[in-house]
């Protein structure tokens, strides 16, 4: 470590900041002074670009959401209006529904098939590795691409699924385009994308309940839907919680597949929250802000509730 | 472990099944992409292409600025990894390392941060870019992003758990606080900042909604909005579309399958072994 020696009076923050080297005291705490200076500066960068581009941001849109203006004119102060407009009938309120029910689809979808692919996959099986790979592969996938590829899987005429559908001698639908099925359609999305990823962190969870525990259960004679009920639900309820919330956290903010699929379209039948944001953003700056603020607000509340239920499961 | 072979036989059927739900899809657009616009569109879609050619890769290199749109995507990734890197890892070792007044408040700032995602502050983060001048530049796509609360809150979760002799005897040997971290608590994180590192550059490389809003200029879009954008000028042309999604993928995918071992790992809480 001579070198370490010899170079350290150049490098070390606390010479930067201007603390004399003390020859006579080279103890620890002498040497590396519990510097305020040494701890603002390794904070520094990160805190100003953080501070500057989403903190300041975020008390903006706070207030440009009292104002009216259309990004040319202008701005006028117009108090809560915006808010008044846009939780009373209409697009926003649309938007919003469209979303809860993007939500509970995409929520219900993908536990479904996490739960039982963490299930299947957890013995060790030779091909459990190669599931692993496949099952995670969407996820890895931007999801404009994989907005892309569903919107031709999805194509009326020549798509794979009406293809499919028509061996077995049924007619197929006009998926992105019927009111009723766009937003279950898009859904789905969501749900091949992710669902690997969920389901690799259930499988942490599974892992982590002690193989006694089901040993001792089949002594007592408990058949398999009743360890399933009494030992695994119970021990993976930490795992289920964070990906419950994951998964409702991120629903939320569903953007990319719908703009690209179907502009959240037809009608208003794929219009969610953020595609709202969206088509609002460059004429109607207040109502945008005040929608970001609602949406802001439903994140926060998730954020709380995920933190109760995280802090229970630890004590 | 005895496995009854009653139970294994469903258990083995939905891992097919399951395999074919995930997979296919990408695998569809991997032989549209190979196959010519007509037989796309004949009478039935087919698994197995009649023929195969690299027709449709070619287009779209020559008919859309791809390259420029693959350089943007790669550039402005590869600059939010090196400073979210940088900046990530000083302030977490900031924040772990080093005692100094202020520090409870900047770690609760910034895990306040943490619940504040980019979809809520599109409108106010516009505007600053508008009057700074960054629209069609790459400060735009780059600056906002070199540093992000939860890259300093992985990183520093991380340095929490390396014990605090490590700095002790580095300082006994005379070496100072960037050098300590360079070459004591570095070497011994590399799982972690790769993750932070493969994390952030998927996410960069497919984000699709600030950049769209943020260039205008055909020749300064990301390749998402790109191929986003050439949907919507073109009727469907899905050879196009889908070699250009292949091209898309493929770096993420390729960084995904060589790291997959950390990836796992890091989901599972470590509690798969592979």
């Amino acid at each position: 470590m001579h070198t370490a020696t010899e170079l350290s009076p150049k490098l070390t923050s606390d010479r930067a900041g201007g603390h004399p080297d003390r020859p006579h005291g080279p103890g620890r705490r002498r040497r590396r002074p519990t510097g305020a200076l040494a701890g603002w500066l390794s904070v520094a960068p990160a805190l100003l670009v953080i501070l500057g581009f989403t903190f300041y941001p975020m008390v903006q849109s706070m207030l440009l959401s009292t104002d009216r203006w259309n990004m040319l004119g202008p701005k006028q102060f117009v108090g809560a209006e915006n808010y008044a407009t846009i939780l009373g009938p209409g697009t926003f309120r649309e938007s919003l529904l469209n979303t809860l029910v993007f939500t509970l689809l995409t929520l219900v979808g993908t536990y479904v098939l996490a739960l039982a692919t963490a299930m299947a996959a957890n013995r060790e099986l030779a091909s459990a590795r190669i599931v692993r790979t496949i099952t995670v592969l969407p996820a890895v996938i931007p999801m404009v691409v994989a907005g892309l590829i569903w919107k031709w899987l999805y194509e009326p005429d020549h798509g794979l699924i009406n293809t499919l559908i028509g061996l077995a001698g049924v007619d197929g639908a006009r998926w992105l385009f019927d009111n009723d099925l766009a937003l279950p359609a898009v859904a789905l999305v969501s749900v091949w994308k992710d669902f690997g990823i969920y389901a690799l962190i259930l499988l942490g969870g599974l892992q982590r309940i002690p193989a006694e525990l089901y040993e001792a259960a089949t002594i007592d004679r408990a058949g398999p839907w009743r360890q399933f009920r009494s030992i695994t639900l119970p021990m993976l309820r930490p795992a289920a919680a964070a990906v419950f919330l994951l998964l409702v956290f991120n629903s939320f903010k569903v953007f990319d597949q719908v703009w690209v699929m179907t502009e959240g379209g037809p009608g208003t039948s794929t219009l969610t929250v953020v595609t709202f944001i969206y088509t609002k953003l460059l004429t109607d700056v207040g109502v945008a802000s005040a929608a970001s603020v609602v949406l802001f607000v439903i994140l926060l509340l998730i954020t709380v509730i995920r933190l109760r239920l995280t802090s229970r499961e630890e004590s | 472990m005895t496995r009854r072979p009653a139970e294994g036989l469903p258990r083995a059927l939905w891992l097919c099944l399951i395999s074919v739900f995930a997979g296919l899809p990408v695998l569809w657009m991997v032989l549209t992409s190979l196959q010519p616009m007509e037989e796309l569109l004949g009478t039935s879609a087919r698994l197995v292409p009649a023929s195969v050619s690299l027709d449709a890769y070619r287009e779209v290199i020559t008919r859309f600025p791809f390259w420029e749109w693959f350089g943007n995507s790669f550039l402005v990734a590869a600059a939010v990894v090196a400073g979210n890197l940088v900046f990530d890892t000083l302030a977490a070792y900031g924040l772990s390392r080093i005692r100094f007044r202020g520090r409870q408040v900047v770690l609760t700032l910034i895990l306040a941060t943490l619940m504040i995602p980019t979809q809520v502050i599109l409108v106010p983060l516009y505007l600053m870019m508008r009057d700074l001048g960054w629209i069609d530049t790459y400060w735009a796509l780059i600056i906002p992003f070199l540093a992000s609360p939860a890259g300093i809150f992985l990183l520093r979760q991380h340095f929490v758990t390396l014990p605090m002799q490590l700095d002790e005897a580095a300082a006994m040997d005379g070496a100072g606080r960037l050098r300590t971290l360079w070459s004591v608590l570095l070497p011994s994180s590399w799982a972690a900042l790769g993750t932070v590192a493969v994390l952030k550059f998927m996410w960069t490389w497919g984000e699709f909604a600030w950049p769209s809003l943020v260039t205008n200029n055909e020749l300064m879009r990301t390749l998402p909005v790109g191929l986003a954008r050439f949907q919507n000028q073109f009727a469907p042309r899905w050879d196009l579309l889908m070699a250009g999604s292949v091209m898309a993928a493929v770096p993420v995918v390729l960084g995904f399958v060589l790291l997959q071992r950390l990836f796992v790992r890091g989901l599972t809480g470590g509690a798969v072994k592979e």
